[in-house]
């Protein structure tokens, strides 16, 4: 009977382990174009990015910190290391992520990097979208366009019905097929599927230093990451704060226009 | 009992039937990656102290702190300015 027991344990805690990793079986990869400062339109910028999609849930980030959380799996905090690393990958510009549970029971998460902090905005409302009777062929597959408003922003997305992942980049999700295509109606954020892998994927990243906040809260301290940077207990030398401070005041459009 | 050794068994044959090897896989055409768990990872912490830090694209500074940041704030915040300035 104790025997019994004991197994019975060894069973559950396989189970929860089980149950635990968080397993993707789908590597699906878009190019987020999109103009980083607001009045200068030349000011055109590409990060490749990913979702990893399970039945389950997604994660949607950028493909250079999913790289770069890699090697830092392998190697630890080895600075040099991971510099050199760096060097090979295009630049981790882009610090959102995008976490989306497809249980009615659990919130999806907006993480956004800044700094050492990982900022958390926790969102249940699903977008609502109009579906518009308008047609056209992307990568081979057949699309339809529906259209979406998000955070002071019109976007037209195209989804395809023949891709049965009701799923998309950022925050574009719950259209019946995969959305291909999204873009705002200025064309400064732009998403563009690139290509799709049926893969076995395990990320599971430990985000350290989260601060629960509202977008409006991150949008603030996005606006005054130099002056964070100051209260952190981090300092670091002037020319180089000045480079950051400078190239900060050029990265004025995010995707959601929030309100400070 | 049976039925409990019998789950078990399935579980252990499972595991080894189809367990991920960690193999290096290739996720795009230029860059290995492999699988990502940080749920193991060890984390030192600092005490108060700098770092002379040349960034990837050869800017270089040196970047202090005050009280004890762990290892993997640090090399957040070399990763932070490396990103922005490179």
């Amino acid at each position: 009977m104790q025997t019994e027991k004991y197994l019975y344990t060894i069973l559950l805690i396989i189970v929860l382990v089980e149950l635990q990793a968080q397993n993707y079986d789908y590597v699906i990869e878009y190019d987020y174009q999109h103009q980083t400062d607001s009045i200068d339109k030349n000011s055109i910028e590409t990060e490749r990015m990913l979702l990893l999609y399970s039945n389950k849930k997604s994660h949607f980030l950028s493909k250079s910190k999913f790289q770069l959380d890699t090697v830092r799996n392998k190697y630890g905090n080895d600075l040099q290391k991971l510099l050199a690393f760096k060097s090979t990958i295009p630049k981790n510009r882009v610090k959102f992520e995008v976490i989306k549970n497809f249980d009615d029971s659990l919130t999806s998460s907006y993480y956004e990097n800044i700094f050492i902090h990982n900022y958390k905005n926790n969102y249940h409302k699903a977008l609502e979208y109009e579906l518009v009777d308008k047609d056209t062929i992307l990568l081979g597959y057949n699309c339809k366009m529906a259209k979406a408003n998000l955070s002071g922003r019109k976007y037209t997305l195209w989804y395809s019905p023949e891709i049965s992942i009701n799923d998309g980049p950022y925050k574009f999700s719950g259209l019946p097929g995969l959305v291909l295509e999204v873009y705002d109606d200025k064309r400064q954020h732009i998403f563009e599927l690139v290509k799709i892998e049926i893969k076995e994927v395990i990320y599971n990243p430990n985000y350290r230093n989260i601060i629960n906040a509202s977008m409006k809260e991150i949008a603030k301290v996005r606006k005054n990451q130099i002056e964070n940077i100051k209260n952190s207990g981090f300092n670091m030398s002037p020319e180089i704060l000045e480079k950051a401070k400078k190239k900060l005041s050029s990265y004025n459009n995010p995707i959601e226009l929030t309100d400070e | 009992m049976k039925n409990v050794f019998f789950a078990l068994a399935f579980i252990l044959v499972g595991t080894f039937a189809f367990a991920n090897t960690n193999e290096v896989e290739t996720v795009n055409e230029n860059v290995t990656v492999e699988n990502v768990d940080f749920s193991q990872s060890e984390e030192v912490v600092a005490v108060d102290g700098s770092i002379e830090v040349t960034l990837s694209c050869g800017i270089s500074g040196t970047l202090s702190w005050t009280g004890n940041p762990s290892t993997f704030e640090i090399v957040d915040a070399v990763m932070y300015f490396d990103d922005l300035l490179c």
